[in-house]
Order: structure tokens, then C-alpha cells, then sequence
């Protein structure tokens, strides 16, 4: 965990630099807190099928709290590494 | 499944709560640090491109001639814009400059009248010394009865008479003085003459409307023959050397904000394009929306207009802060235009403050009235 921590910690560093907090997908402007959601939702549903796979699911207790918990950090990881201002 | 884990139940147990508490663990800290990149980096999508706007304007009233320019066109300062029609005011300023020499020949004649009152004056006090010594010698004989009485008393009347006219003469000569209207070395007479016919001459020359800045002509939107009343805006220039962001910033943001910290821009105009910015100021003051109060003087009978509810759940006020847009050349910057800004509340203040100076160096050039030109603004770049 603290390895993943540290990774994360070198990402932003190396990406110094924070993309638009606007994309535009079709001449709509999404603010970038909305995409990090979407995508971490989708990089948590890889980790469930792994999860699925493992057999850990029944282990993952409260399982509603934990998957809460998942996305968001998934999605503040997505955050972090794109839009963060160095 | 072939999977090492599912042997075991005791390691998957172990690892499910390791997973579950790890989860709690990593959405406290990575939301802690989300946190305090946002505080240290306030952002806002709330902003957009402004620029400073001249609302084109006369100074004299009168029908458009010539308009020498077309919508969206780039004009440059001291270009000629439009014209309205000038023959009245030239007529004017022909009236001022005869009434001019009109006024040098009036000085001249109050002069000749001084001069004039001056010899009458000069004639009378003869004349009443003669009368005043003329009736003392006169008075001396009466005693003597060499005299009648009746020639006496002619003698008296006419010495009166005289010193009299001597004070009627004086104040005539002050009279005329005072027509010629000098005042120390100056004539005022030719100098209201002479205002007059400047005045007129300037009215003369606002009936050409010169570019006061580079920029570009929007929203023209009439042809020559339109009626161009005193004051009235005709269109508008969009001066082109500076341009800005206001960026609408909640309170709680503002206490870290300084000017000359630095600012990433961007602008939906140049999508996914870093610009940089530079704060010029964080305001002081806006009218809050956020209450159905109103403390503000005058209005309901000057006092507070205040309201007995408030709302459960208040909203922070928003504050526009302004953000002056650096190397604004090769972009084509429009007002109005949505911008999203993050503001670097860790930047080098002094090298920021040092851009606006040089940013606001192009900014600083003075209009200059088109008196006094060729037909041109005097520019002084």
C-alpha cells in the first residue's frame, strides 16, 4: 500500500503539470471531477472482476462502504495524477 | 481455478480485511491530498475573457457623413472612424473668428473713446479752475459792493457747475475704461473672443472621430445618414493590447490570493492550451446576492431593508478576481469567451508583479484629443 502511495507521490511528480479541468467531448465541456468519476468507476470494476475471481468478495466487509470507498480513491488517484496543479 | 489464493480461506480472509481497511485507509489519504491541492491551488470554472471596451461616441450631434470603418475591422489608434456632418460647426467656427476681429475693433474704439474722455476731462478741470478762482475773486469784492450780488451768485453757480462736470467727466473716463474691459494686461473682451472661437474650432474638430486605441470595431451596426445625438454610442472598440480574465472565486479562497501570482488559463476557445496569467487584484466589494437584505445606503428611505429569514444553507459569495492574460499576441482572445483558471498560491510573487508592470506599460498611453493634430491624434508611440 505505502509502495502504491509512494508510485502515486512520483506519478504527480513526473506529470508536474495539470491537464484542462475542462474537457469537451462534442462541444459539451465536462468539468474534470466528472471524467476522474466515470473512470475510476471503470478501473473499479476491473478490481471487482478480480476480486470476483479471487473469491475475496466474501471477505470485504462492509462491502458497500469498501466499494464506496474504492471508487473514490480510484477516482482521486485518476485526479491526482491528471489534474492536480503541481 | 488454478488461483494460489483460493486454497487457502484463512489467506483470503486475511486479505479481504486487509483490502477493506486499506480501502478506508487510501480514500482518507488520497482525499486529504486532493484537499490541499485545491486549497493551495484554488480553481474556478466560473471566469471569462473580458477585455476593456470604448464605447465610440460623439461630442457633437449631427448626421453621419462617412464611416471609414467596417464591423470586426482592426483599427489602429488615430485612425479616422467616421465623420459627421461639419458644416454647421464650420459655419460656427466662421461666426466665432469675425466675431473676433468684430471684438479687436470694438477694443480700438473704446480706446479712441478713452482717449476722447480723457481730453474732455482735461478740458473741464481747466475750465472749473478757472470758475472756482474767478468766482473767490469775484466773492471778495461783493463787500465792497464792486460787484452786484446777482453777478456774485452767477459766479458761484458757474464754479459749481464746473467742478461738477469735472466729476461727470471722470466718471465717463471710468466709464469707458470699463467698457474697454482691461483687467491688469489682459482685455477680457478678447479673451471671451478668443475662448469662443477656440471652443468653436474644437466643436469643429470632434466632427471627426478618431481610433483613441488599437483594437476592433464591433457591433457597428448603421450607415452613413444615421443621426449621431450628443454622447450617444454609435459602437464599440475592443482594445486589443490587454486582455483579461475575471475569475468568479468563492470567499473562502480569496484570503490566500495575492497579486502576481501566477495563474494557469484555459480557455474553451483553445481547448486543452495553457495559457498563463498573472492576478492583477482581488476585489473588495460586490453586491451580495446571497441575502434578501439590503444594508446598502440610500434606496428604502435610506435605512436597512433587512430580512427577518435567512436561508438554511448559505452559499459562499463569489468574488471576481481579475487576471491579466500574458503574451496576449498570437491568440485570438474574445470577450465574453468561458475560461477555467487555476491560481498558483505558490508562485513567485515579485517576478508576477513584474509582468503586470510590463503588461500594463502598453495599457498606459493617454488619449489625446484630436485638437490640435492635422487631422490626426498626436500618438505619442
Amino acid at each position: 500500500m505505502s509502495r502504491w502511495i509512494s508510485f502515486l507521490a512520483l506519478s504527480v511528480l513526473v506529470t508536474m503539470t495539470g491537464c484542462d479541468p475542462q474537457l469537451n467531448i462534442a462541444g459539451a465541456y465536462f468539468p474534470a471531477w466528472l471524467a476522474c468519476t466515470l473512470g475510476g468507476l471503470f478501473l473499479f470494476w476491473l478490481l471487482h472482476l478480480v476480486f470476483l475471481k479471487a473469491g475475496l468478495l466474501p471477505y470485504l466487509f462492509p462491502l458497500p462502504l469498501v466499494y464506496g470507498a474504492l471508487i473514490a480513491s480510484l477516482s482521486c488517484i485518476l485526479w491526482l495524477l491528471f489534474f492536480a496543479a503541481p | 481455478m488454478s488461483d494460489p489464493l483460493s486454497g487457502g480461506k484463512l489467506l483470503r480472509r486475511t486479505l479481504g480485511i486487509l483490502i477493506s481497511v486499506a480501502s478506508f485507509v487510501s480514500v482518507a489519504v488520497l482525499a486529504w491530498l486532493v484537499d490541499q491541492n485545491i486549497a493551495k491551488n484554488p480553481r474556478t470554472e466560473d471566469a471569462q475573457v473580458r477585455a476593456n471596451v470604448i464605447g465610440v461616441a460623439t461630442q457633437v450631434g449631427g448626421t453621419i457623413t462617412g464611416i471609414h470603418v467596417k464591423d470586426n475591422q482592426l483599427v489602429h489608434k488615430g485612425d479616422l472612424l467616421f465623420e459627421i456632418d461639419s458644416r454647421p460647426y464650420a459655419a460656427e467656427a466662421e461666426k466665432a473668428k469675425a466675431q473676433l476681429a468684430l471684438t479687436e475693433l470694438e477694443i480700438q474704439a473704446y480706446q479712441d473713446q478713452i482717449a476722447a474722455s480723457e481730453a474732455q476731462l482735461k478740458q473741464s478741470e481747466a475750465k472749473a479752475a478757472y470758475a472756482v478762482d474767478y468766482a473767490k475773486r469775484v466773492q471778495a469784492l461783493v463787500g465792497n459792493l464792486y460787484v452786484t450780488i446777482d453777478k456774485n451768485q452767477l459766479a458761484q453757480t458757474e464754479a459749481v457747475t464746473a467742478t461738477d462736470k469735472v466729476s461727470q467727466d471722470k466718471a465717463a473716463l471710468e466709464r469707458a475704461r470699463n467698457l474697454l474691459g482691461n483687467q491688469g494686461d489682459v482685455n477680457v473682451r478678447r479673451i471671451a473672443a478668443q475662448a469662443a472661437l477656440k471652443d468653436s474650432e474644437l466643436k469643429l474638430s470632434y466632427c471627426k472621430v478618431y481610433a483613441t486605441c488599437d483594437g476592433y470595431v464591433t457591433n457597428l451596426q448603421i450607415t452613413p445618414g444615421a443621426y449621431a445625438a450628443v454622447g450617444e454610442q454609435i459602437f464599440s472598440l475592443v482594445d486589443k493590447k490587454i486582455w483579461y480574465v475575471l475569475a468568479n472565486f468563492r470567499e473562502t479562497d480569496l484570503k490566500r490570493m495575492r497579486p502576481g501570482m501566477s495563474v494557469d488559463v484555459y480557455l474553451m476557445a483553445e481547448s486543452g492550451n495553457k495559457l498563463r496569467g498573472i492576478v492583477q487584484g482581488v476585489p473588495k466589494a460586490v453586491v451580495a446576492l446571497n441575502t434578501p437584505s439590503n444594508n446598502a445606503p440610500g434606496g428604502e428611505g435610506i435605512l436597512s431593508r433587512v430580512s427577518p429569514t435567512i436561508d438554511f444553507i448559505l452559499l459562499a459569495q463569489r468574488y471576481p478576481v481579475r487576471i491579466v492574460l500574458d503574451e496576449p499576441e498570437g491568440h485570438s482572445f474574445r470577450m465574453g469567451g468561458t475560461a477555467s483558471v487555476i491560481v498558483h498560491t505558490g508562485s513567485d510573487i515579485e517576478e508576477g508583479m513584474k509582468v503586470i508592470t510590463r503588461l500594463q506599460q502598453v495599457q498606459d498611453t493617454e488619449f489625446v484629443s484630436p485638437m490640435g493634430g492635422a487631422g490626426r491624434i498626436p500618438l505619442n508611440e
